[in-house]
């Protein structure tokens, strides 16, 4: 038997449980053996959604019946600034969307109006863009391999987990002199050149991080509960991701090997081996497993940079207005979270006619339904963790 | 033997061994906690708490002092769609029972406050009276989360009480009798194949483990902490609770740590024998050695439960609740029946 | 497939009702009449020569008088190429409608919810556009159309914007509260600006005057004092620099330095 209770709502991106809103609840079940589904608000307050992501999720005893996110409580309307500014402030404005993976970001900009611009950049300022984008490839991966494992309630990865991203950060600090929102990217080149001793500390910093990753396989995916926990759950067909626009590591581990860095490289990625490591299943430890794949595949990437980086002036010569021509381009970057991108429109003047962001985090937080439904409440944790996301990327 | 506490007055008697009973109670709570915060910092590649101490004693010893003197001036928030009483009741129910298992639990020779015949029976009754207080609390705060933290926790302690207290049962079929002194001091009579002294650890390590598992589940300590996940249901029952009640259930998971390792101890670690076989002083000298001990077995057993915390993730309610059904408690069952037989047979 | 070859595909299949193509940077931009817009995505995505199986994001683009465009952005990882799916919404600026492409990709259901935020495009046959996904649920008003004016700006210009400074005149001297929060971003922004200022000096001599308009009418003494401190290094600057603005009058756009720049962004 099932009769809906209260009012129909329109399907889709209905709220449910919004104060005084009706809910539609299905009643299972005859006489004193009826059940009612629960209706629980997971955020924008929880902590198991990195910020303010709010999912709303129905569930018959610890069962998932249905989920809906609700996104949107961090927009912040960077499309619309973008048109009021110059491709220099944009370039600051990029920066913050997805604060785990600044220094990416502000590269797509750049490389976009340097295209339009038909800039060449200087090899020098290529080769250091790519090692950067892979520092903070292994910093923002970082950030997720050390909440995952604390939403599955293992504590320790996490404190791990920071030794090294503190001095990755460090490193980049002293390079960019800034610590989450870089801003070491300019159109034509960077800010200025790497400070005496960086090469050295990268070349140290690579093989700690290397053994340290070790150290997480074996923590973590070398743990009997984290296997239990995890292998299954949320197993994501490489046929539904792509239909979603799913990117990054969660289209990695359904065996799809799209990666811009090797399908269309840019910057110095098609000078250098780019390990993309993939996976089979697509479940939640397929996923974290390309995680930590990924870090050992940038460290190899970064040692490449290292050997490679040529000497040489760190900036094209730009004119001091900078305007991009007429014309539309969209550019995009495998940035750590998956596939970024850069839509931008100019009619000649200084600032864009309009940007659009292409963030990884919006498509993939799409497809999270998809895989909660008739999943248990302890594996939406598991799902939600390893789908890797940031919710300022997903807003805006 | 008598209790050491007791004395001509009975009214006396009564005063001095709950005074005890309650001064232990929260001293082992703040020690044990402290320890936990300590060690798993080092065990994370942080150093805990540093600050909080007395004069120059500092590594952050008075922590947990400071911690409650914090949680006094909290605001005590009742939700306003919370059942005011059961709601404020409930820390009060969840932190009794702990306290009354101590009353039970031998500490040294003539270092208890009571010596019951049925001292396990009560001791393993009482620790399941805990679970009330935690659906009172879930189903009072007039919260989602808190409802099912609590019947996560429910349906946890069915699952755990019963190889508790089987693993429990055959440790007092092999000693002849429930009294927790009884069992100590017929567990240090024990000769394996006639010649061997051990404690009852060694022939019954499987009922250890199951012990040891079990009451980890019960205390929801990691990774068995489903009730209280906080990355799934926020903090379960807790969810609601500000200040001094928040506290109350702190202290009864700290205590509860403490008594169910000092029961551990007593049914299969020797209790507060150094060594299988010992034998201790008469008198005080060998009432203080005994603490010492006991208490040592104590903290060794608590962390050990830290040190799980530190490393595991976190199970998944139903894989608990198969692991209780298809392992421990078949587990459980046939232990008994072996230990029955070789009871039975040997003599 | 190259571009020009995936164009010369959608012709043959949609004749007349491919109203443009063309190559932009190597990704082949198709735009195609509202009518066939489904059908055309449905090819992109099962025919074998296309499979573009990879939903890659929406767009909509305010066209001015024209109403507004909405750009699908789809890629193949089998064959490597993109395809731009651009059609023009029917209805103009006032009821902008287009058929929903939610059938053919799931990952259109957010994107145009976005779309119908951001722009008001109506998509016929989505399963639910409300509400709103990105701006609260009461917002009103379509905010990246063009005649949405981003208000923060026209009440406090962002410093370098020349075009904008008349505005923001009229804006704070309408008085209010409004007056005095001018006046002092005004003055952060442009004390914060001064010793960064290069080819913009002239220009930003503009928005100082702007600000000390504002000024005047401020009602915190300390805020007026600032302000015109400001005003004053900037003419002082100013006079510096226009000896030098003389001399670069005639070579319109020049060259900066690497470390030039350095210095700009870091202000």
């Amino acid at each position: 038997m099932s009769e809906t209770l209260a009012s129909e709502t329109s399907a889709g991106g209905v709220l449910p449980g919004a104060p005084g809103e009706a809910l539609q609840v299905e009643v299972r079940g005859e006489g004193e053996l009826q059940t009612q589904d629960m209706n629980l608000n997971v955020g924008p307050q929880h902590p198991a959604t990195h910020g303010v992501l709010r999912v709303v999720i129905d569930v018959d005893g610890e069962r998932i019946v249905g989920a809906q996110p609700v996104v949107g409580y961090m927009h912040r309307a960077f499309e619309k600034l973008a048109e009021h500014r110059d491709y220099r402030q944009i370039i600051a404005l990029v920066n913050r969307h997805d604060w785990l993976s600044a220094f990416c970001n502000e590269v797509g900009v750049a490389l976009a109006v340097e295209q339009m611009m038909e800039l060449e950049v200087p090899e020098r300022a290529q080769w250091i863009r790519t090692m950067m984008c892979e520092w903070n490839r292994i910093m923002n991966h970082l950030m997720f391999v050390s909440s995952f494992g604390l939403e599955l309630g293992a504590i320790t990865p996490m404190f791990y987990a920071f030794r090294e991203r503190e001095d990755i950060q460090h490193l980049m600090e002293s390079a960019t002199g800034g610590r989450l929102h870089f801003t070491y990217t300019r159109v034509g080149g960077l800010k200025d050149d790497l400070p005496l001793g960086f090469l050295k500390a990268s070349e140290e910093l690579v093989p700690v991080v290397r053994r340290r990753n070790q150290e997480y396989r074996d923590l973590l995916l070398g743990n009997e509960i984290f296997r239990a926990r995890t292998k299954g759950i949320g197993a994501l067909e490489p046929e539904v991701a792509l239909d979603y626009g799913v990117s990054g590591p969660s289209l990695h581990a359904t065996g799809v090997a799209e990666d811009s860095r090797v399908t269309e490289p840019y910057l110095k990625y098609d000078e250098v081996d780019v390990a993309v490591p993939v996976a089979r299943n697509g479940d939640s430890y397929d996923r974290f497993q390309v995680l930590l794949d990924r870090i050992d595949a940038s460290c190899d990437i970064i040692e490449q940079c290292l050997a490679n980086l040529p000497p040489g002036p760190i900036s094209a010569k730009v004119p001091k207005q900078i305007k991009a021509p007429e014309g539309a381009i969209y550019v995009r970057t495998e940035n750590p979270l998956g596939q970024g991108g850069y839509y931008l429109i100019s009619d000649g003047g200084k600032q864009p006619y309009r940007m659009r962001m292409r963030t990884p985090s919006f498509n993939n937080v799409q497809m999270i339904p998809h895989l909660l439904q008739g999943e248990l409440l302890s594996d939406m944790v598991a799902i939600m963790g390893s789908v890797y996301f940031v919710v300022g990327d997903v807003d805006r | 033997m008598e209790s050491i506490f007791t004395f001509d007055s009975l009214l006396f008697t009564v005063l001095v061994k709950v005074l005890v009973i309650v001064a232990f109670f929260f001293v082992a709570a703040l020690v044990v906690g402290y320890l936990e915060h300590k060690v798993m910092g080092h065990m994370q590649d942080r150093t805990g708490p540093m600050e909080a101490g007395l004069g120059p004693v500092k590594h952050g010893v008075g922590q947990l002092v400071a911690d409650g003197a914090k949680f006094l001036q909290k605001e005590d928030i009742i939700p306003r769609s919370a059942d005011p009483w059961v709601f404020a009741l409930a820390p009060g129910v969840a932190l009794v029972p702990t306290l009354t298992i101590l009353v039970v639990i031998p500490f040294g020779p003539g270092v208890w406050a009571e010596n019951l015949d049925l001292g396990l029976f009560f001791a393993l009754a009482a620790s399941g009276v805990t679970v009330i207080g935690v659906l009172m609390a879930g189903w009072a705060s007039a919260n989602k989360f808190s409802l099912m933290g609590a019947i996560r926790d429910a349906a946890q302690l069915i699952a755990y009480e019963l190889p508790l207290v089987l693993a429990g049962a055959a440790v007092a079929l092999q000693a002849g009798t429930l009294s927790l002194v009884g069992i100590v001091e017929r567990q240090n009579e024990l000769l394996l194949f006639g010649a061997v002294p051990v404690w009852y650890g060694i022939p019954q390590f499987v009922g250890l483990g199951l012990f040891f598992v079990a009451a980890m589940a019960e205390l929801n300590r990691p990774p068995f902490d489903m009730p209280i996940a906080d990355s799934e249901i926020i903090a379960g029952h807790m969810t609601e609770y500000t200040g001094l009640r928040f506290a109350f259930f702190l202290l009864s998971e700290y205590a509860g740590m403490v008594v169910l390792s000092a029961l551990a101890t007593v049914l299969f670690l020797g209790g507060w024998y150094p060594w299988p076989g010992a034998e201790l002083p008469d008198g005080p000298l060998g009432a203080v050695i005994g603490t010492v001990v006991t208490l040592a077995k104590i903290i060794i057993l608590t962390l050990l439960m830290t040190w799980a915390r530190a490393t595991f993730p976190r199970l998944r309610e139903d894989q608990l609740q198969t692991m209780a059904w298809t392992i421990l408690i078949p587990l459980a069952l046939a232990q008994i029946v072996v230990i029955a037989i070789v009871i039975v047979v040997l003599p | 497939m190259s571009p020009d070859d995936i164009a010369d595909l959608f012709v043959d299949r949609f004749g007349a009702q491919v109203i443009d193509h063309h190559d932009v940077y190597g990704k082949a931009t198709i735009t195609v009449a509202p009518e066939v817009l489904v059908d055309a995505a449905r090819v992109c995505k099962e025919s074998p020569e296309l499979a573009c199986t990879f939903f890659d994001f929406m767009t909509g683009v305010d066209l001015g008088d024209e109403g507004f465009a909405v750009l699908t952005h789809l890629y193949s990882p089998e064959h490597r190429h993109h395809v731009h799916l651009r059609a023009v919404a029917r209805g103009g600026r006032e009821d902008p409608r287009l058929p929903t492409l939610t059938g053919v990709y799931r990952g259109a259901n957010w994107q145009e919810r976005e779309v119908w935020d951001m722009f008001g495009v109506v998509f016929e046959g989505h399963p639910g556009l409300a509400p709103r996904i990105l701006t609260v649920e009461n917002f009103e008003g379509w905010p990246l159309r063009k005649d949405f004016a981003l208000t923060s700006r026209l009440a406090k210009p962002w410093p370098g914007e020349p075009q904008k400074s008349s505005e923001s005149k009229t804006g704070g001297s309408k008085g209010g509260d409004g007056t005095g929060a001018a006046a002092t971003g005004g003055a952060a922004a442009s004390s914060g600006a001064a010793p960064a200022g290069d080819q913009q000096q002239g220009e930003r001599a503009d928005d100082a005057q702007g600000a000390e308009h504002g000024a005047e009418q401020a009602e915190s003494d300390r805020v007026a004092r600032a302000k015109a401190k400001a005003a004053e290094m900037r003419r002082k600057k100013q006079a510096e620099r226009e000896a030098q603005q003389a001399q670069q009058d005639g070579q319109g756009q020049q060259d900066d330095a690497p470390g030039d720049q350095g210095e700009e962004g870091s202000s």
